[in-house]
């Protein structure tokens, strides 16, 4: 389905980001080389390309460990999410007494919070994981609440029929049916996984990309910031990307669109 | 009596849906409850299979009371409830695995039953896959392998057009002679209930109540195309008549 689809488009659509994302490159290199603004605040593309290669070795060793602060986060995010939420959909009560702090949970700011678990954690991996994990939980708790609520009745009383227990029901009905939903919230924790861990590092570390971040603006070097930025952001897309791809090769029967 | 109900009453907000519904099930018979929307067929249906309790009346399996429980019989609803992330197989095989069979004994067991459905092609798609006959197929192989005595479907076929519908009735009453099936039909469509069953009875009003019961032919004294032939002619009138729909 998805080769017509894509066949469809004409390649010119295609192309399409592509050729403005080069054209505001270009743009981007024609207002620093014209010295319209001062080289030290906008570096040029070319010399943002120059700082990242030239630190690669550094930021290649602190992106591993964003990374692997956001992975921490996040896997403890997942089993977390999965606990919650079939507590929570297994007891109305309970439901209802726990979402809205649920909520509050997610209504307070990261960067607010951020100082208080240094303070509380100290310097090490403790405080990253812990802020990545209060970003992460919510939107894969919430996606998994929302599908189990929304799980056919029918279907549920037909398992009911063949003698299924509660746990089965989970494993044959409500868990396959909840994973589309579960997916659609991991792209999204992944996204803030990465941020929170950035934002953790600013406030205190030893390594990782905020606290490369945080040095290279404290010497003004503008170059090595974009660069930071950069990668900080790529790394944010390739874990979405991942999660789509593993989400395509676990559920093999959705529909491509 | 294989399975019964009497005196089956159903309320919704104080107004009744149903009242006093008598139907009879023997052993290994085809029986059907045809009438139009909205007089409570469905309604009935649920009560029979025990996934909902009448504020009336008792439903009997061999004469004992499973009024509200589910469990005893076989069912397939409306909609077929395939799960779109398992593959017709692993839907069929269901009830097999629930009732404690490994994935493989109970893939081996129904692997057989599959060329007679017509699902021999199709075991490893997804229901997303295949037609909406086979579907229904596959919702009634999963209902077979409940493997109750009695099996209930509410308008099974009601998705598929007429001409599929037809080798669909054909397919099904060599399927019911062969495995010896007792099931009762929920419909609206007057051809399908003559087709497929030895009993009809008629819903009409609302609150829905029986209003008239008819023996047919019975379906081994019948001719290869009976839906053409005078006496299914016959039934159809009659059944016209208690509907108000006479000349």
């Amino acid at each position: 389905m998805k080769k017509n689809a894509q066949s469809i488009i004409p390649d010119k659509q295609r192309l399409a980001p592509g050729l403005l994302i080069a054209a505001l490159i270009a743009l981007w290199q024609l207002v620093s080389v014209s010295g319209l603004v001062p080289a030290f605040m906008l570096p040029s593309p070319l010399a943002v390309v120059k700082a990242l290669r030239a630190d690669i070795s550094l930021l290649g060793r602190d992106l591993l460990v964003t990374l692997s602060e956001a992975i921490i986060g996040l896997v403890l995010a997942i089993v977390a999410a999965f606990i919650i939420a079939i507590i929570m959909d297994s007891n109305a009560l309970l439901n209802r007494a726990v979402f809205p702090l649920l909520l509050f949970t997610q209504t307070v700011p990261a960067i607010a919070i951020a100082p208080l678990l240094v303070l509380w954690m100290g310097y090490g991996i403790a405080p990253k994981v812990a802020l990545i994990f209060l970003t992460c939980f919510f939107p894969v708790t919430v996606g998994l609440i929302g599908a189990f609520a929304q799980t056919d009745k029918e279907a549920v009383q037909l398992l009911r029929s063949m003698g299924a227990s509660q746990w089965q029901i989970y494993a044959y009905l409500k868990l396959p049916g909840a994973m589309p939903a579960f997916f659609a919230g991991l792209r999204i924790a992944a996204s803030y996984s990465i941020v929170g861990a950035v934002i953790a590092e600013w406030l205190g570390g030893n390594a990782g990309l905020g606290v490369y971040m945080t040095r290279v603006r404290k010497s003004y070097s503008f170059d090595k910031m974009f660069a930071v930025i950069l990668l900080t952001a790529a790394l944010s897309l390739a874990l979405i990307k991942l999660v789509v791809f593993i989400q395509k090769k676990s559920l093999p029967w959705q529909e491509e669109d | 009596m294989l399975f019964s109900c009497e005196n089956i009453s159903k309320y919704y907000n104080g107004a009744a849906v149903v009242k006093d519904i008598n139907l009879n099930l023997p052993e290994k018979s085809s029986v059907s409850l045809l009438g139009p929307s909205g007089t409570g067929k469905t309604t009935v249906f649920n009560i029979l299979a025990g996934v909902s309790v009448p504020d009336g009346g008792s439903v009997r399996l061999r004469g004992e009371n499973i009024t509200g429980k589910a469990g005893y019989v076989s069912y397939m609803p409306q909609n077929d409830l395939l799960m779109p992330y398992r593959t017709v197989l692993d839907n069929i095989i269901l009830p097999l695995i629930i009732g404690g069979q490994s994935k493989k004994e109970a893939r081996e067991y129904a692997g057989d039953f599959l060329p007679k459905f017509g699902l021999a092609d199709c075991a490893h798609k997804y229901p997303r896959q295949i037609s909406g006959g086979m579907k229904q197929r596959a919702a009634l192989l999963r209902t077979f392998f409940m493997d109750k005595p009695v099996i209930l479907l509410d308008e099974p076929f009601s998705a598929l057009d007429v001409i599929t519908k037809i080798h669909m009735h054909k397919w099904f009453l060599s399927i019911a002679e062969e495995m010896g099936l007792s099931t009762l039909f929920i419909t609206h469509d007057i051809d399908e209930a003559i087709s497929l069953s030895d009993f009809v009875y008629i819903l009409q009003g609302s609150p829905g109540a029986v209003c008239a019961g008819f023996e047919l032919l019975p379906r081994k004294s019948r001719e290869k195309d009976f839906i053409a032939s005078a006496p299914f002619a016959a039934a159809k009138k009659e059944i016209l008549n208690a509907l108000g729909l006479g000349a």
